[in-house]
């Protein structure tokens, strides 16, 4: 005990920033619970600025993870009101941390909306206050059931000016096109996962974003024509495709490590990854992952595309999905650089 | 011995720290400027100093070979190519953590802040977190030695407001 007394003098000056640091790698509940052990500690996980917020500490795995279709009535009244209580806690926690003005860390948000329409000026709030505390991370996930609503979440203009976020990652939300400047100058990390835009918006951002250096988009809804370009720290692109309406993709990035493009229907007829060959013909950069889903890509086109990718690239590992044809793969001639080590 | 600093040309440059005890330290160069606090003692004073005792005010003399003894390895495992397996990595933290105590181990955390090394606090404060993971209230308090200044109704109104989060504790 008198060990304890001792220590207790000294931890008592451990600073704020120390605490912080020590909560940033306990689970979102367990950071929570911090709040009853002081007066300090609960003033100090008020002002943690790592918000993450997800429903499933509030309704629970079973109903988070069901489809609401299958609830019974009163299973879908519990879960209303869960959620309700969920909103209410995000939004007190969220002021409070506002007050304080300090910089958020991260914002993470995973809820299912109810009432897009009632609800999106509560979300727009939300985002508005990140932004205004300048978040560097913002996770946002949210899902309608279409059961109840079939609206989609479209995201506010606010979001352009988030002028220090590093990582961006969007779930289940329209995002519309807009005449505002992009002010992702930090960006690194863009997912963007179920998220309905277009080409011209993504090509926008990702010219717009000079420090991106991951990109991932899944599915591609509606894109005819794929361009990443002017991206000049990009290493890893994962596009996956869907089997919806892809054409051609068309990937410049100098500074390219890992290349996936999954799930290409059978409408891909073309794939360019440039920049490579036009940087410095005689050593070109290597492409150190490059996996490609070719499922229902027809044979034909099999040959057409790997002298493309592996005259360009340079790959270390070529990956070639293809699980059914598996067969068809076999017979494909390959005229392997050097560098080429293996294909699986 | 007197002309040292002429004939140690090929050999490692050495540093003097001071712990807060009074006991010295020799330590090489490259380790002793992985610490910032040493780093900045040094900037813009260059080589007229270097032969200069680093007092270093807030770490205890019990601490200095093992945090020194981390710096060598973790500089090692950066250096090295091709990087060393993971599990070398791991098992070198895991031997360094054991047998400390919660003390030894907070203690050491205010070293690395005092020190101003981000590797070292990182890790530290990592293995802090994994000692409290799905620990009790009491069990936390006693691990930081918390003074628990609620009053009973104000501990149980907060966490009722956070009911969310207190499922599945053990009591430890």
């Amino acid at each position: 005990m008198g060990d304890r007394i001792g220590a207790m003098d000294r931890f008592s000056e451990l600073p704020d920033y120390i605490i912080h640091h020590i909560m940033s790698y306990l689970s979102t509940d367990e950071a929570a619970q911090t709040c009853v052990l002081s007066k300090r500690w609960n003033h100090l996980r008020a002002s943690f600025p790592i918000l993450d917020f997800d429903q499933i500490y509030f309704v629970g795995k079973d109903l988070a993870t069901r489809h609401p279709d299958f609830f019974s009535i009163r299973e879908k009244r519990r879960f209303c009101k869960l959620i309700n209580q969920f909103i209410q806690f995000v939004d007190a926690s969220l002021l409070r941390f506002c007050k304080l003005k300090v910089s958020m860390q991260k914002f993470r948000l995973s809820m299912t909306l109810l009432d897009v329409e009632g609800d999106t000026s509560l979300l727009d709030n939300w985002i508005e206050l990140a932004v205004a505390n300048e978040v560097k991370e913002f996770d946002f996930n949210v899902h309608t059931d279409q059961t109840i609503d079939d609206m989609v979440y479209s995201l506010p203009e606010t979001i352009f000016s988030a002028k220090f976020l590093t990582n961006l990652k969007l779930s289940g939300c329209n995002w519309e096109q807009s005449s505002n400047t992009i002010m992702f100058h930090s960006l690194k990390k863009l997912a963007l996962d179920n998220v309905s835009m277009d080409e011209q918006m993504v090509q926008k951002f990702i010219s717009e974003c000079p420090l991106l250096e991951d990109f991932f988009i899944s599915p591609a809804w509606n894109f005819k024509r794929f361009c990443v370009s002017h991206a000049p720290k990009l290493k890893i692109v994962t596009i996956d495709g869907s089997f919806y309406t892809v054409e051609s993709i068309e990937i410049v990035a100098p500074s390219l490590q890992q290349c996936t493009l999954i799930h290409l229907g059978n409408t891909c007829d073309s794939l360019t990854l440039d920049e490579f060959r036009k940087r410095s013909p005689s050593l070109p950069r290597d492409v150190e992952n490059l996996i490609i889903d070719v499922q229902k890509v027809p044979p034909s086109k099999y040959a057409a595309y790997l002298d493309c990718l592996l005259w360009i690239c340079f790959p270390r590992v070529l990956c070639i999905e293809a699980k059914q044809r598996k067969t068809s793969i076999k017979f494909i001639e390959v005229s392997a650089p050097e560098k080429f080590v293996g294909c699986s | 011995m007197a002309s040292s600093s002429s004939s140690s040309s090929t050999q490692v440059k050495k540093i003097t720290l001071k712990a807060a005890d009074g006991k010295h330290f020799e330590v090489e160069e490259p380790v002793a400027m992985e610490m910032e606090t040493v780093k900045s003692f040094f900037v813009g004073n260059e080589d007229a100093m270097k032969d200069m005792v680093v007092p270093l005010l807030n770490v205890s003399s019990e601490h200095m070979p093992a945090i020194l003894d981390f710096y060598r390895n973790h500089s090692e495992f950066r250096k090295r190519t091709p990087p060393p397996p993971a599990e070398e990595v791991k098992a070198f933290n895991e031997a360094f953590l054991e047998n400390k105590s919660d003390e030894q181990l907070m203690e050491m955390i205010m070293a690395a802040n005092f020190l101003n090394t981000k590797e070292l606090l990182n890790f530290l404060t990592e293995a802090a977190a994994n000692r409290i993971k799905n620990k009790s209230v009491e069990y936390v308090r006693a691990f930081f030695g918390i003074e628990n200044d609620f009053t009973p109704e104000e501990e149980a109104r907060i966490r009722a407001e956070n009911e969310w989060a207190f499922d599945g504790l053990d009591e430890d």
